[in-house]
């Protein structure tokens, strides 16, 4: 196995590693590909703002999995996932969950209980575009995204073509997932609806953590998640453009045990319901843009442990059901008053009311919330060279008021090298408490502050073409001091409560690189992208003040991301490698007291065959976990070794 | 600026080697004699549990012993030990198991499995031992050397700490209870229960052999209730009440309530350490040790010195730390365990 990963590690670096300039001078074609995701042209309207934009070809490569899948193998945002089709949380940076702002089609959709978006509900198939805006570049869209933002949103195509979409994928462990699309419409009005399921036993085997050590099958770890999303899309005139879009999500899933439990059965199930829909009407000028939008946001989560008794009776531990509905509004205007500048403005109000239902100790809670939030950003091309943008922010939160949130941000692109760039940008930034942080019985604390953070970063961009190459490469640095971070403990009563702490330092650096190639009949793509995040309390409170300077649990310092994909004579292969590096699980005084999460490198193998005509069909299998390791991303949650799965699709 | 490209990216081919190393074996464990052990409760749910060993002679500690020992990680939320002579018995709650271990090598010697939520060990011989539920209502009898399961008492509530006394089991009802319940040790039948105040956290027996009972009172928005918490005296013989003192309100729980090796000088948690003799007639006023900025968590009597042991929690999600005081309360050491060290144990116990 050791020999296995360094071979593979030495492949995928040399893949890499190939000089690009050697590359170029093998190209037969200047047929280019795809469209690279960063790219260094001037958009003034996100002068100074870092966006990652996951292409095309990747989401091709996952249609039909979810979104966690997707960005476990192409970015590196740190993915906590209790495994296939549990819940899956992504973060930035080294920061929490809850400090990633998740938008769809404008409509936040973290929950307003845990702050939280559970990606394993989030379906490929269900959306057409997902970007990635770390840090302060989520603060042009909102605020709270201390690590930053995903925004991910639905595409019209206006034509007038009737469109099937039929893929089934079928995997080891009774992995199931079938996902449809139609679509149909004319120039004036288009009509997509898309439907799926999935289900899985998760019944893989491992080695247990128990003595003696022996194969052990999970247990109690049956998922089913199933979805439908209704796009209608109106455009009566060439200035205005109506969207209407609802998506409903039903999740059953049961939750394995710790791979250290060896009690009486352990039943642990979580139920989830999911309603997001908005209408949207944007009225586009000669030289502004009018964006009115109005959204619901539905959650409903019944969550259950128990343990079954020596009689065979059971004993429920906990027994909640939780629900939150939030009303949004919001009225955006954008002007271009010349060909080198944007003002935008808008103003968001959103009220949460939700109910913390502990059926087990009868107690019902009923918080509610009022948010108000104004932002004005303006953007200006000084010269070719220099660009800046100013962006203020103002929000009410019940009777919590945050005059001033600015953040600014300068472009410099040298006229001597085309299309490098130098962009520095910082940003104040505020994460209010979720209303379970404020009011979960027991535990809630009513007295949290916000957390706020001051968050400074600066990237080089370059990018270039050589015939049919295609290269884009970045560079970035970001610090950020946070305040106040909210941090949940244990209590000598035996519940979780979150306190403040007062101050956490993620800091850090990312690279990546992208690279399309077109040679022949042959076009090949490779990503790659690594970060370090040095993430650490430097709190100098009593309690905190032993673990000064030390990265916080879960957070690796090195990730890396590799995708590799070759096209051509209707095959394909797509290989990733996924490198996560160690992560610390206990806050340690001593040197060497706990061993961390090991290290791991994860390598998924695609290959498949498309044919082509008036009905497509695609043929992908696909080997997870190629070189059969053993890993977890939470200490003591099992995950499973190699296996394989059969995909076909067929589009007409 | 391609080279500046592939410069880069040849520093991640390096990393990519340095990266798929893997990592040496960790510290061998030092083996110690005479220590005081400290099971560490862990973090729920992130299976951090772990066992420390501190030597009083040598100041010397050893931390996550099992998992040093048996290369496996110890489980979720360590609770309670009991060591006889040759093996020590460890109550991982949350892991639903009990581990036993060789007391010289640590090396594991066998298990109890399939329990609902364990918290407590009491023998009663050395083929017949019982362990406390925290949410079954029974007590589980098990055989201490082949580690079977025997039978059940079905005692109707949660149980929680046990002594054992002249062939009587007394057991604690704490979680959301009030009752102490008397059990022929013969017979494994209930003689008697006695309600002695709301959450009976923590027992011990006096000189005079009578059982004196900590109840923490809850706490605001229990289900069962928020009350004043009750330091209690029992006769275990006729099982009634012989003294109760009652505390002020307090929004800290009460716990920990330990023993001298005489049996006189109690000591207990109420925010500060205090301290009180069984004959006392008031409830102590002045700590006998200030919490200052730590965040107390457990308490040990070292029954051969008196020497007072206390474990700090700091945030909980850390490394915890022990320190030692005489029984005057001079501060003689402090070390770091492992994460929320719970419970203190005496190899001369």
């Amino acid at each position: 196995m050791k020999l296995n990963i360094k071979i593979v590690c030495f492949i995928i670096a040399i893949i890499g590693l190939t000089p690009i300039k050697s590359i170029a001078q093998m190209i037969l074609d200047t047929v280019l590909v795809s469209e690279i995701s960063i790219m260094t042209d001037r958009n003034l309207s996100t002068i100074a703002m870092k966006k990652i934009e996951i292409d095309s070809l990747t989401f091709s490569n996952y249609v039909n999995d979810d979104l966690s899948e997707l960005l476990t193998k192409n970015s590196n945002l740190i993915i906590k996932s209790y495994g296939k089709g549990s819940l899956s949380t992504v973060s930035f940076r080294g920061t929490g969950a809850s400090h990633t702002q998740v938008q769809w089609n404008g409509l936040n959709i973290n929950s307003p209980l845990t702050g939280q978006v559970d990606f394993s509900v989030i379906p490929v198939a269900f959306i057409d575009e997902v970007s990635i805006k770390p840090g302060n570049s989520s603060m042009e869209d909102q605020s709270g995204g201390l690590g930053g933002g995903i925004i991910i949103n639905n595409r019209v195509k206006w034509d007038s073509l009737t469109h099937f979409k039929l893929s089934k994928e079928l995997s080891d462990y009774s992995g199931k997932s079938t996902y449809f699309q139609f679509k149909s419409g004319t120039n004036k009005i288009q009509y997509k609806t898309r439907i799926g399921y999935e289900s899985a036993k998760n019944d893989f085997t491992y080695l247990s953590a128990t003595l003696p050590r022996v194969e052990t099958t999970q247990q109690n770890a049956e998922t089913q998640i199933a979805g439908i999303v209704q796009e209608i899309y109106l455009r009566p005139d060439t200035k205005n453009h109506i969207s209407l879009l609802a998506w409903y999500s039903l999740a059953n899933r049961n939750l394995a045990p710790l791979m250290s439990y060896e009690g009486n059965g352990h039943n642990e199930s979580s139920k989830d319901k999911m309603l997001n829909a908005c209408v949207e009407w944007k009225r586009y000028g000669d030289n502004h843009r009018w964006h009115f939008q109005s959204g619901i946001m539905h959650r409903e989560n019944e969550y259950e442990l128990f343990r079954v008794l020596s009689g065979g009776s059971v004993f429920s531990n906990y027994n909640a059901a939780n629900r939150s509905f939030t009303i949004n509004n919001q009225i955006k205007y954008k002007w271009k008053p010349d060909q080198k500048s944007v003002i935008a403005t808008g103003v968001n109000i959103d009220y949460h009311q939700a109910e913390i239902i502990d059926k087990k100790n009868t107690v019902i809670l009923t918080p509610d919330r009022s948010e108000m939030k104004f932002n004005l950003l303006a953007t200006r091309e000084l010269s070719q060279q220099w660009a800046v943008f100013a962006l203020f922010r103002s929000e009410w939160m019940d009777n919590y008021f945050v005059p001033l949130i600015p953040s600014a941000g300068v472009e410099y692109k040298p006229s001597s090298i085309k299309n490098l760039s130098f962009q520095m940008n910082a940003a104040r930034n505020f994460h209010h408490p979720t209303l379970f942080d404020l009011h979960y019985q027991p535990g809630g604390n009513i007295n949290l502050k916000p957390e706020t953070g001051i968050t400074t970063e600066s990237n080089v961009l370059y990018s270039f073409m050589l015939k049919g190459l295609k290269v884009a490469f970045n560079l970035g640095v970001y610090n950020s001091l946070i305040d106040d971070w909210i941090l949940w403990t244990d209590t000598d009563y035996g519940y979780w409560t979150p306190v403040n702490i007062q101050k956490v330092n993620a800091r850090g650096l990312e690279i990546s690189k992208e690279m399309q190639l077109k040679l022949s009949s042959l076009s090949l793509a490779l990503n790659t992208q690594y970060s370090y995040s040095r993430t650490s309390s430097e709190s100098t409170s009593a309690e905190f003040i032993n673990i000064k300077g030390q990265q916080l649990i879960y957070i690796p310092k090195h990730s890396l991301r590799v995708a590799f994909d070759l096209k051509g004579n209707g095959w394909f292969v797509h290989l990733s490698d996924s490198y996560t590096g160690e992560r610390p699980v206990v806050l340690s005084l001593e040197e060497n007291y706990k061993t961390p999460l090991h290290a791991y490198n994860l390598v998924d193998l695609h290959v498949g065959r498309s044919i082509t005509g008036n009905v497509r069909l695609n043929f992908t299998l696909k080997i997870h976990n190629l070189l059969d390791i053993d890993y977890q991303t939470i200490y003591m949650m099992a995950m499973p070794g190699r296996y394989y799965s059969l995909l076909i699709s067929t589009e007409i | 600026m391609i080279r500046i490209v592939n410069t880069i990216l040849i520093l991640l081919l390096a990393f990519s080697f340095i990266s798929c190393e893997e990592k040496p074996d960790p510290t061998p464990l030092t083996l110690m004699e005479n220590v005081v052990y400290i099971l560490n409760e862990g973090t729920a749910t992130f299976n951090n549990s772990s066992l420390s060993i501190y030597s009083p002679d040598s100041n010397r500690v050893e931390n996550n012993v099992f998992e040093k020992v048996n290369q496996v990680p110890f489980g979720d939320v360590a609770q309670s030990m009991v060591k006889t002579d040759d093996l020590i018995y460890m109550v991982i709650n949350n892991s639903g198991k009990i581990y036993a271990i060789d007391s010289e090598s640590y090396e594991f010697a066998g298990k109890v499995t399939g329990l609902t939520s364990p918290r407590y060990i009491a023998f009663a011989s050395n083929e017949k031992a019982y362990i406390s539920d925290l949410y079954d209502s029974v007590i589980s009898v098990f055989h201490p050397k082949t580690f079977e399961l025997l039978s059940h008492i079905d005692l109707g509530r949660s149980s929680e700490q046990m002594i054992v006394k002249n062939n009587y089991l007394y057991v604690l009802s704490w979680s959301y209870d009030r009752m102490l319940t008397k059990i022929d040790i013969q017979s494994d039948q209930i003689v008697e229960s006695l309600e002695i105040g709301l959450q009976p956290q923590s027992m011990v027996e006096d000189i005079n052999g009578k059982l004196w009972i900590l109840c923490d009172g809850g706490y605001a928005g229990n289900p069962a209730g928020h009350e004043n918490p009750r330091l209690v005296r029992v006769d275990p013989e006729q099982m009634a009440i012989e003294k109760s003192f009652e505390f002020e309100m307090s929004s800290y729980p009460l716990s920990e309530l330990s023993i001298n090796s005489e049996g006189r000088q109690m000591y207990f948690i109420n925010y500060h350490i205090f301290s009180m003799d069984i004959d006392d007639q008031h409830l102590p006023t002045e700590p006998a040790i200030e919490k200052g900025s730590r965040n107390i968590y457990s308490l040990g009597i070292d029954p051969e010195e008196g020497d007072i042991y206390l474990g700090d929690a700091a945030s909980y999600v850390q490394q915890g730390i022990v320190f030692r005081y005489d029984r005057y309360a001079n501060l003689l050491d402090s070390f770091y365990v492992g994460v929320n060290p719970g419970y203190i144990y005496f190899d001369n116990l």
